[in-house]
């Protein structure tokens, strides 16, 4: 009797363990993905004609949600964020990105009623460095 | 009188317990399980090492002043992390893609795909056995559009 439970046991630790690894994994993408979007952020959105007219290095809003979206539809994750990037900008020339994935259970949906997914954050700031 | 019992030989299966063989069984499927979560482990470890790799490669490459620098840098940098992770350096491949087949310059989107192989079976202290798959990282950014050391436009 005890050799079915610990069958059951021990794929049930294995099932828990591969989802959890999911989410780990999707965790770790988002805030990649995020990094790279407030990398290329903080670049690709300066704000040229400030800085010509000599008001210093600062960020333009719709370069910077433009490179963001650019960058993440480089990355392929567009279709699995589950809401719009979050863009804010700190200070003139620092960009935080939050963004939001879905990352979908392999063995918790099928259980009665179980989740069929979770959704992950994934943040980073980046700040312009001037050489 | 003192009566010597003989010792008799144990015959048969009398005095064994029912269900004995869930012993060999259940430890068989606890080290079956074992294994699976080691394996399992060492595909998610495998996979943080090269994602990080194809990061730092990423980083390397799009301050390189040229591009065959760039690589060479990018490659160096990838292998250290692997290295760092306790991984084989000599086992990473990496390919380096321009968006566009642009040449290597401003404004380029850049992305570096890490490919290291997993092993079939992952043992503690013995180290892997066999190749299951390979496991692959990619990260993308862009060469800065105002950086100095580079021709070309600085428009996006």
């Amino acid at each position: 009797m005890l050799m079915p439970a610990a069958v059951l046991v021990v794929l049930l630790l294995g099932a828990i363990s591969v989802d959890l690894a999911i989410v780990h994994l999707r965790q770790h993408q988002a805030v990649a993905a995020a990094a790279s979007a407030a990398n290329d952020a903080v670049t690709a959105g300066l704000d040229q004609a400030a800085l010509r007219r000599g008001d210093g290095y600062r960020l333009d809003p719709t370069r910077v949600d433009q490179a963001v979206t650019e960058s993440i539809e480089a990355q392929g994750i567009a279709a699995d964020l589950t809401e719009a990037p979050t863009v804010i900008m700190v200070t003139p020339d620092t960009v935080t990105v939050e963004l939001h994935l879905r990352a979908d259970y392999l063995f918790a949906r099928s259980l009665p009623h179980g989740p069929r997914s979770t959704i992950v954050q994934g943040t980073a700031t980046a700040t312009v460095e001037q050489r | 009188m003192i009566r010597l019992r003989r010792f008799r030989r144990a015959r048969g299966d009398l005095g064994q317990v029912a269900g004995i063989e869930a012993l060999p069984f259940g430890v068989l499927i606890f080290v079956v399980g074992a294994l699976l979560i080691t394996n399992l482990w060492a595909v998610v470890d495998t996979k943080g090492a090269v994602d990080t790799a194809a990061r730092e490669a990423v980083r390397t490459y799009v301050e390189a002043p040229d591009e065959s620098v760039g690589r060479l840098r990018a490659d160096a940098a990838a292998r250290e992390v692997i290295a760092g992770y306790g991984r084989r350096p000599g086992r990473l491949a990496l390919t380096v893609e321009h968006e566009g087949d642009r040449p290597f310059g401003r404004c380029v989107r850049v992305t570096i795909t890490t490919q290291y192989p997993v092993p079939a079976l992952r043992l503690p202290w013995i180290g892997g056995l066999g190749h299951l798959f390979d496991v692959h990282g990619h990260h993308t950014e862009r060469v800065d559009p105002f950086r100095a050391g580079l021709s070309g436009s600085g428009v996006c």
